[in-house]
């Protein structure tokens, strides 16, 4: 290793303190932090969730109309297509999220679960639509139940999401 | 008399059947269904703002015989000119790409082949008009087909919603489940959408296309006056469709293929396909207008010969320009980027560019050389100056509250 020419020992020593009392700033941030991200984080499972159930009911949606015949079938479809994007654009969403905390990693995991399994009957009323009229029962169940599964993660999110607020965890601190 | 009638009545058709584009659509679809009617004033805000402007920009064509830009340049000079051109331009050719992107999504609707396939067809289609039909042909089919966009209103009525509880929504006030910021980001985006700029620019040197003098100023006004505020009743219906429909059943618009839920719900198939129809016909004339108002912008700008009265030949500049825009659209589109989100978008930066384009013309409206006896009256000024400074407001405010809010999360 060589000395490169024009760095003074001065200048060095100067910055090595700076660069450690920058370190210690960040290492005493982190734990808030840690809080912080995970409730932002917890806040977007819950965004990507509500996708999840916009697409479940608007998929129902489109079902019930052309199973009425109010709905031309090309309309449908497109509508269905587009479900599928956005079930499959929340489960995405969901599962490329960084969780800090095993707690939230959990609640995160039930998530996904619930969003995964939102894809499949959204993807199958997609289908239905696509195949000759037939009874709409067996579609619409499955979209009621992935949606009720939704609803109960969405609140699981949301109670995880409350108690990894910054101010919950100071208040729980106070006695 | 009954042809000067006829063709008064064809002006305000054409206003109300032309008001919409994709912006308008999906804005207030998407704010219907997350805010009710709750932002409804804010639509009643635009279009007061749109009226006191277009009718500004219209008397200034009417009266000098030129389009707005061009006396903007010799009023406020180049450099002036030139960042009003820069902000303009940028958000006109944001707002074309939108709506080439519009086009092909309601083309969607009715065929269920990919709109990235398309894509090229509607820009095609949209040069083919601009190269080959003329000025008035063009106004008048895509405003008079835009109209059954009426289907929207019609939805409303047959879905037979409780009166009361929709009344109730009119009154502003932030819901439940959203946060105050979003409510203002949305607010900015639907005023945006309601004033965007090229529509000045367009109606202004549409005025000189026409070949508007100060005889045509009454039936201007009268376009204006009434058809544009009956177009912001069908943007409110589009937002009562979605209030109705898609906001009890959790539904968050972000796809076009939404907007046509509630209509199946309300008329059937024949309603539907009519309202797809108008979807077509709206963004398809809203594309012909943005991509001539790039062309109109920077031929006033440049000094260049414009105009669709002339023969492509004789103003091949002006062309050139427009085709470039379309391919801009066209490779942006292509990047598979979702027509949805540039058309959020281009709302919101429409806002910021706002001030930028209605101060000169406000400017330009008072000044005695160009306008003789026709400078704006002291109401006329009151209202512009209110609108300017709620047009810097929205302007500074739009960008913050987008990051803030993450895009309306």
């Amino acid at each position: 290793m060589t000395n490169r020419p024009g760095r003074s020992p001065i200048c060095s020593r100067a910055v090595a303190p700076l660069v450690l009392a920058l370190m210690v700033v960040l290492a005493g941030c982190a734990p808030a932090a840690t809080r912080a991200d995970d409730a932002v984080a917890l806040s977007s499972v819950s965004d990507h969730l509500d996708d999840a159930s916009s697409a479940v009911a608007t998929a129902e949606l489109a079902v019930r109309s052309r199973a009425a015949g109010r709905l031309p079938a090309v309309t449908a479809d497109v509508a269905a297509d587009d479900a599928v994007e956005t079930a499959t654009g929340a489960v995405h969403g969901i599962g490329t999220l960084v969780i800090a905390t095993d707690d939230a990693d959990r609640v995160r995991e039930e998530a996904l679960d619930a969003a995964s399994a939102a894809v499949g009957p959204v993807a199958a009323a997609r289908t239905w639509l696509g195949r000759p009229p037939s009874p709409a029962g067996d579609v619409l169940r499955a979209l009621d139940d992935a949606s009720s599964t939704l609803d109960d993660a969405s609140g699981a999110v949301e109670q995880a999401e409350a108690e990894a607020r910054p101010e919950a965890q100071v208040g729980r601190a106070v006695p | 008399m009954k042809s000067r009638l006829l063709t008064v009545a064809l002006g305000i058709l054409t206003a109300i059947g032309g008001f919409l584009d994709a912006g308008d659509l999906v804005t207030n679809a998407v704010v219907g269904s997350r805010f009710g009617l709750s932002l409804a004033w804010v639509v009643l805000v635009g279009v007061v703002g749109i009226c006191v402007f277009a009718h500004m920009s219209g008397k200034v064509a009417a009266v000098s015989g030129r389009a707005t830009f061009e006396v903007i340049r010799e009023r406020l000079g180049p450099t002036t000119a030139g960042l009003n051109l820069a902000a303009s331009l940028a958000v006109t050719v944001l707002t074309l790409v939108a709506e080439v992107g519009g086009i092909a999504l309601a083309l969607q609707l009715a065929s269920s082949v990919d709109h990235r396939l398309w894509v090229p067809v509607a820009a095609l289609a949209v040069w083919l008009v601009l190269w080959r039909v003329k000025f008035n042909l063009m106004e008048n089919v895509t405003g008079l087909l835009g109209l059954t966009l009426v289907g929207f209103a019609v939805a409303v009525f047959l879905l037979g919603p409780d009166w009361g509880d929709l009344a109730a929504q009119l009154v502003p006030q932030v819901p439940v489940q959203e946060s105050a910021a979003v409510y203002w980001y949305f607010a900015v985006a639907l005023f945006g959408a309601a004033m965007t700029p090229y529509e000045v620019f367009f109606f202004s040197s549409g005025g000189v296309e026409d070949g508007w003098t100060v005889k045509d100023l009454a039936s201007s006004r009268l376009n204006v006056m009434v058809g544009f505020p009956l177009g912001g009743l069908l943007s409110v219906s589009i937002a009562a469709c979605a209030a109705i429909v898609l906001l009890p059943a959790g539904i968050q618009v972000d796809s076009m293929s939404q907007l046509t839920l509630p209509i199946a719900e309300a008329g059937g198939t024949l309603l539907v396909a009519v309202v797809i129809v108008g979807l077509v016909a709206a963004t398809f004339g809203a594309a012909l207008e943005t991509a001539l108002s790039t062309g109109y912008t920077l031929s006033q700008y440049l000094g260049w010969s414009w105009g669709k009265f002339r023969r492509p030949a004789r103003a091949p500049r002006f062309h050139l320009a427009m085709i470039l825009a379309l391919v801009v659209a066209v490779g942006v589109l292509m990047t598979n980027v979702d027509p949805i989100a540039v058309t959020e978008y281009s709302v919101v930066f429409s806002a910021v560019a706002l001030p930028l384009t209605y101060l000169p013309i406000l400017v330009v409206a008072n000044d005695p050389e160009y306008m003789g006896e026709h400078v704006n009256g002291r109401f006329m000024n009151v209202l512009g100056t209110v609108y300017l400074f709620i047009l810097v407001v929205a302007a500074l405010a739009a960008i913050p509250l987008m990051i803030v809010t993450e895009a309306g999360g």
